[in-house]
């Protein structure tokens, strides 16, 4: 994962984080608010339903007293025969905005009725059978709630009792006003609330004696409850979106008998939408926020990581060998001094290894030098003896000046063979041709060489020891160029163990290639022995031109293999080649 | 007539076979009834109740009691309390008959019988009383009378459809002769006609009908389709031609003067004059319910509010000055009354209290210069009552 | 004397009225009904419009409002005095008497709560009862004893009491009182004990209503019935009903043709023609006894006249319109 990808995350983490935590946080408060919001509108709604069915009782109690106190109603209560008066109650009650009206007689019978006016006659016992009720007492008495049979089923109704009198007659009058649709329309409901009233007038819960709401069913638990409980409760109702908090309002009757709930309903859409609106305004938020943070942090960390990327660049062209790489300097920050701190280190490493280049270059010459002098002062001073034997020779002793220039002249050539072959390893070296690739079995070269030094292993009392692999695939690699590079170590391995030891080659598949190891049970290498150990001209041994490992290096390094050697010393050094 | 409350198809049969005829009075009735309460009672006493539901006459009804147990004692049986045999009778009537229905019950028998008989005419003419204006009835008929005219011994009494010669003889008017009138339209709704005597010869003016006729030697009539105007006279003094407007009830206004001036005025069902301080008044009973008082030359002057449409005028024989008779006021199915006024230029003031009259004046026509014939429809008989009205001096 | 004189105008003047005894020819009589009558012709049969075809034209017909008859100058027994009839129909009864009161109109129809309220005074017309109020079970209806129960238990005497104000008659029987002379025969009082014994068990029943006026007391016999045990639902007329509250004329003032009339009409069997009373007695007993039919009421038909139309009564005992005699006052001038 890159600085940048890393970057990127965190910052897309932290926004999204902080969006998140705003939006519970929004969230929250708002659900607290609304809770607190709808509360007071349910109570505000139960109290405006009690101020209005307060005021309807103030109105109803006062229209009934004024009808009772009419010359009409007066009239009536001072007459034998009612019969003539049977649809009176009809127009008072119209006259008076009253619902229901019933003029019933001091011995309880309906003189008339407005809401039934086929039912004079039969008797309203209720207003009668309360012995301890006077009739006076009914004016105190105000209005109530009554369960009020009507032609076409039971209604519920607030109503009141008023009492008309004529000398010692008297007739009551009962009047009141629904508690119906029309009654609850009466209400000032805000949006998103609704106000329901259950009449409580059948033995068992009809869903039909619901006004204002077809969910009976989801209401019935939260109504019987209050009927049980005779108390105020409520509930929440539904789910998602259309979920309602429901508060119920007990109405009790004259005998504090149950007769209604009413029912305030707050909808809970609002805040679910408010919420989803805060959701998906927290989405948009943090996924604005997330691409901004992107682009910012991605503008942020390309301007951070700018530097760093051409830092780590420059780095990379350091270590493939550009050492002159460098890194411009565009801010003065850390990342500033950071780049400036690189550039002066690739600058000094150039300056280094221009030095080191240098110096190495003054040791290989150096070393050519010597070595060059090793190998050709070796051939020369028996030249300069066999020269000074046979000047000797001549001048003292003549006779023998044929003998020794005989042996002289074969000494010179030898010796000037000598030159010219160490001149030739010289010359090969510097002219390592290209490898020319043809399908290589590796095993085959392997065994080919240790058969070719069999002779020189055993002189040196070497056990060679081959484990070749047999799932060695064929690679393409120059033949005579990878036999040389066997050659060599064997050789290499050979001149390590002057006492003898073991030689053992191995092969064995590696990752999409092959791997070549030659081992010896020689004195080893140190360290320093092995990082030098490739160096051209560089050798251990007294004899030789130090251009074997250097050779195979090469060779090695000619087909994008890689060589290694590992190696402790007095346990013998192993050299690794990887071709593919 | 047998009917019993169970076995009702049996009844019926019976009923069928049996004569369904009613009874000729309520005596009749009253006997079968009492033979079948007799037959049902088996000699024993029966416990009878009354009621009346019917408008039999009060009289009649008194007598059902006495006639149904003297009926019963006839048959063999008689009337006690407490008898097990119970009747009750109940006098009813239908459109056509009286009824007395029987619920007999003897134990666990009930019987139903009805009698019947068929409701006669009945009832006496109220007579109308007159304080200060005499009303004199002179005749009475069922069928309309439109208007009666005296001369020497006999009496005219013009009908929608004929005209009737009467004679007294023994104080009491005898049919002597009758004339058909016809005519080729039918006659209006609320019909005048008038008839003008002079001797023996007379006049009929019907609408669209003029008629000549005489008495003497017998009667004789010749009608002949005419528009002529009306002579409409009024005591002494005045006299006005005036056109019936066709098909209706009053006259439309165009009329012609003593003098031969003619004139158009408001359309008017009667018209009378009458003397005032020197002056000859006309008084005419429009449509509208108003009496216009003009002049002689039928000038405007006054109005009298509230009059009758029915107006003639009399030269009275007391006080010396002329009056009018006026009916007075109201629905035409009310009973009427006829009142006497002098009249000024603008009012008229009442010299007499109302003479009431048994139902509304269907005809008022000057009868001679001291008197005017009315005819009131009777609403309780149903007949039309002629009346002579004159003026009775106090002194 | 023109004291005198002075006085007898102020006090006939403040009577306000101008009237003529002798009738008056012209005018317009304004009559108001309840019934709509949406045909497209004026009824051909029946009682009230049909009968001003003698002496009338019909000039204008609108269903469901109004019509104009005008008088026919060659109608037999004269022209009528009318020029015109007037007739404004689907007038609820409560608007009839306000337009009375207030001069718009000068024949209403008189409903039972219009008597009541009427002003004391008021002019009206008022036929005999002819109009027969009864209960009529469906042919499918085969519960004798439940027919009998709803028979015993309507409370008739009430009803009249109070929603009809003692208009009309109480009975049980096919013929009027007037008519047939023996209707008191037929029993109508209620016997609720009786009823409940005869209907334990019986099956709900509905009871359709055609006449809205009829409503009331629909909804009364629906109480009676709860009281002696039946379930009745009131339903409107049109829908299929097991019982039916009608009304029915007397056609005739012939007991016999009326009791055949009124039993075709109610579906029973031809009785047997007679002229006795007593036959037919026992005739209409008959066709009461399976209790199919269950007469109520008989009521007349009522009207209210206007102070100017004059010549009245303008209706026969049997509520035909005799409005050729009738004629109005001049207007005011």
């Amino acid at each position: 994962m890159t600085f940048r990808t890393r970057l990127l995350l965190i910052v897309t983490v932290a926004v999204v984080t902080s969006v998140c935590l705003v939006e519970w946080l929004v969230s929250a408060t708002t659900r607290e608010r609304f809770e607190r919001l709808e509360t007071q509108r349910v109570d505000a709604l139960v109290a405006q339903f009690r101020s209005e069915y307060e005021r309807r009782r103030l109105e109803i109690a006062r229209a009934v007293n004024g009808i009772a106190a009419s010359d009409t109603a007066v009239n009536i209560a001072a007459k034998t025969d009612y019969s003539t008066f049977y649809a009176d109650a009809a127009s008072l009650a119209a006259a008076h905005g009253l619902d229901l009206l019933e003029l019933v007689a001091a011995d309880g019978s309906i003189i008339s009725s407005a809401e039934w006016p086929a039912r004079f006659g039969y008797k309203e016992d209720w207003l009668t059978s309360r012995s301890n009720v006077s009739p006076l007492d009914w004016l105190a008495r105000g209005a109530f709630l009554r369960r009020e049979e009507l032609p076409d089923g039971v209604t519920l109704a607030i109503e009141a009792v008023g009492v008309a009198t004529a000398g010692d007659r008297l007739i009551y009058v009962v009047g009141g006003q629904r508690l119906d649709r029309a009654f609850l329309s009466t209400l000032a409901l805000p949006a998103g609330m609704r106000a329901l009233l259950y009449r409580n007038l059948q033995p068992q819960f009809t869903p039909s004696e619901l006004i204002g709401g077809d969910d009976a069913a989801d209401l019935r638990p939260l109504i019987e409850r209050v009927e049980r409980d005779k108390r105020e409760a409520g509930a929440l109702i539904g789910a998602g979106a259309s979920a309602e908090t429901v508060h119920a309002l007990p109405l009790a009757g004259l005998d504090d008998n149950l007769l209604g709930v009413l029912l305030v309903a707050s909808a809970r859409r609002e805040l679910v939408e408010m919420e989803a609106f805060l959701l998906k305004l927290g989405i948009a938020f943090a996924s604005f926020g997330i691409v901004l943070g992107l682009a910012l942090s991605g503008w942020a960390t390309a301007r951070i990581t700018r530097p760093v990327k051409r830092l780590a660049e420059s780095a990379r062209k350091v270590a493939a060998g550009n050492w002159g790489a460098t890194v411009e300097v565009v801010t003065a920050d850390e990342i500033g001094q950071l780049a400036q701190a690189f550039n002066r280190m690739t600058h000094e490493l150039v300056e280094q290894r221009e030095r080191l280049v240098q110096s190495e270059r003054v040791a290989a010459w150096r070393e050519l030098a010597r070595r060059l002098a090793h190998e050709l002062k070796n051939p020369l001073f028996p030249l300069q003896i066999t020269v000074e034997n046979m000047r000797r020779a001549r001048e003292q002793y003549p006779d023998q000046f044929d003998e020794v220039f005989r042996e002289g002249s074969s000494t010179l050539l030898a010796e000037l063979a000598n030159l010219r072959q160490i001149v030739s390893r010289f010359s090969d070296f510097a002219k390592m041709p290209a490898p020319a690739m043809h399908p290589v079995q590796l095993n085959d070269i392997a065994a080919e060489t240790v058969k070719l030094f069999a002779p020189q292993l055993e002189q040196a009392h070497i056990t060679a020891r081959t484990e070749l692999s047999p799932n060695l695939r064929t690679i393409m690699a120059d033949p005579e160029q990878l036999s040389r590079v066997m050659r060599n170590l064997t050789l290499n391995a050979i001149d390590a163990m002057p006492k003898g030891g073991t030689l053992t080659i191995r092969t064995m598949p590696h990752e999409e290639g092959v791997r070549l190891e030659v081992a010896d049970t020689g004195q080893g290498l140190t360290p320093e022995e092995c990082e030098r150990l490739f160096t051209p001209y560089y050798t251990t041994k007294t004899h030789g031109t130090g251009l074997g490992l250097a050779i195979v290096q090469s060779v090695v390094s000619d087909h994008r293999g890689r060589i290694s050697v590992a190696s402790e010393p007095g346990r013998g050094a192993s050299f690794r080649i990887d071709l593919s | 007539m047998l009917g019993g409350v169970t076995e009702w198809r049996a009844l019926l049969l019976l009923l069928s076979l049996s004569s369904l005829q009613a009874a000729d009075d309520i005596n009749a009735a009253v006997l079968s009834l009492a033979k079948k309460t007799a037959a049902l009672a088996h000699g024993e006493a029966v416990s009878a109740s009354y009621r009346n539901l019917s408008s039999l006459p009060p009289a009649d009804w008194g007598g059902l009691r006495g006639a149904f147990e003297s009926a019963l004692r006839d048959a063999g049986s008689r009337v006690a309390d407490n008898s097990p045999v119970e009747a009750r009778l109940t006098v009813s009537q239908t459109p056509a008959q009286y009824l007395i229905v029987e619920e007999a019950r003897h134990g666990d028998d009930r019987q139903v019988w009805i009698a019947s008989w068929n409701r006669a005419t009945t009832g006496a003419p109220t007579k109308p009383a007159g304080i200060s204006l005499q009303v004199t009835e002179i005749w009475r008929q069922p069928e309309q009378i439109l208007d009666v005219a005296f001369f020497n011994q006999g009496m005219l009494v013009l009908t929608p459809a004929k005209l009737t010669l009467y004679t007294k003889a023994n104080d009491a008017w005898i049919v002597r002769d009758s004339a058909a009138i016809s005519s080729s339209k039918p006659w209006p709704r609320d019909l005048r006609g008038h008839l003008r005597t002079t001797g023996s010869t007379f006049q009929i003016y019907l609408p669209g009908l003029a008629c000549n006729g005489n008495t003497a030697p017998s009667l004789s009539l010749d009608c002949r389709a005419s528009e002529a105007p009306w002579v409409l006279e009024s005591g002494n003094r005045g006299i006005l031609l005036a056109t019936l407007a066709a098909s209706r009830n009053y006259f439309d206004g165009r009329v012609v003067t003593q003098t031969g001036a003619r004139k158009t005025v408001a359309p008017f069902y009667s018209a009378a004059s009458v003397e005032s301080q020197g002056r000859t008044l006309w008084v005419m009973a429009q449509t509208d319910g108003r009496a216009q008082i003009a002049d002689g030359a039928l000038e405007p002057l006054g109005a009298i509010p509230q009059w009758g449409s029915d107006i003639a005028g009399i030269d009275a024989h007391c006080g010396g000055a002329s009056q009018v008779l006026a009916t007075r006021p109201g629905d035409y199915t009310e009973p009427d009354a006829l009142q006497s006024f002098t009249v000024s230029e603008h009012a008229a003031t009442p010299v007499t209290a109302p003479a009431l009259l048994p139902g509304p004046v269907t005809a008022f026509w000057p009868s001679g210069p001291a008197a005017a014939l009315a005819v009131a429809h009777d609403n309780v008989s149903g007949d039309f009552i002629a009346y002579l009205a004159t003026v009775a001096c106090a002194n | 004397m023109r004291i005198s004189a002075f006085i007898l105008t102020a006090c006939l003047l403040s009577a306000g009225a101008y009237a003529a005894t002798r009738p008056r020819y012209g005018g317009i009589l304004r009559v108001e009904l309840r019934a709509p009558f949406e045909t497209s012709d004026p009824p051909q049969s029946g009682f009230g419009i049909v009968d001003l075809s003698h002496g009338f034209q019909i000039n204008l017909w609108e269903g469901g409002r109004r019509a104009i008859f005008n008088a026919d100058d060659n109608a037999p027994g004269g022209r009528p005095f009318l020029d015109s009839v007037e007739i404004q129909l689907s007038r609820p009864l409560r608007e009839q008497s306000l337009d009375l009161e207030t001069g718009k109109a000068d024949l209403i129809e008189l409903g039972p709560n219009e008597i009541r309220r009427a002003p004391a005074g008021r002019k009206t017309w008022s036929s005999q009862p002819v109009r027969i109020i009864a209960l009529a079970f469906n042919p499918r209806a085969d519960d004798a004893r439940v027919r009998e129960a709803l028979a015993l238990a309507v409370d008739r005497a009430t009803i009249w009491t109070v929603i009809l104000q003692r208009q009309g008659e109480v009975s049980a029987a096919l013929l009027p009182q007037w008519l047939s002379g023996y209707a008191f025969l037929f029993p109508t009082a209620a016997d609720l004990p009786r009823a409940r014994s005869l209907a334990a068990g019986a099956k709900p029943l509905t009871l359709a209503v055609g006449d809205p006026m009829l409503r009331t007391i629909a909804d009364r016999i629906q109480l009676n019935a709860r009281d002696a045990g039946i379930t009745l639902t009131v339903a409107p007329s049109g829908s299929p009903a097991d019982i039916r509250l009608l009304e029915v004329r007397v056609p005739s003032t012939d007991p016999a043709r009326s009791l055949a009339a009124l039993a075709s009409a109610f579906g029973l069997p031809e009785p047997p023609h007679t002229d006795s009373p007593e036959a037919l007695y026992a005739a209409e007993r008959a066709l009461l006894e399976e209790r199919r039919v269950i007469p109520l009421f008989h009521l007349p038909d009522v009207y209210a006249v206007s102070p100017r139309v004059k010549g009245g009564p303008g209706i026969s005992p049997l509520g035909e319109w005799k409005f050729g005699d009738l004629w109005v006052e001049a207007p005011r001038p």
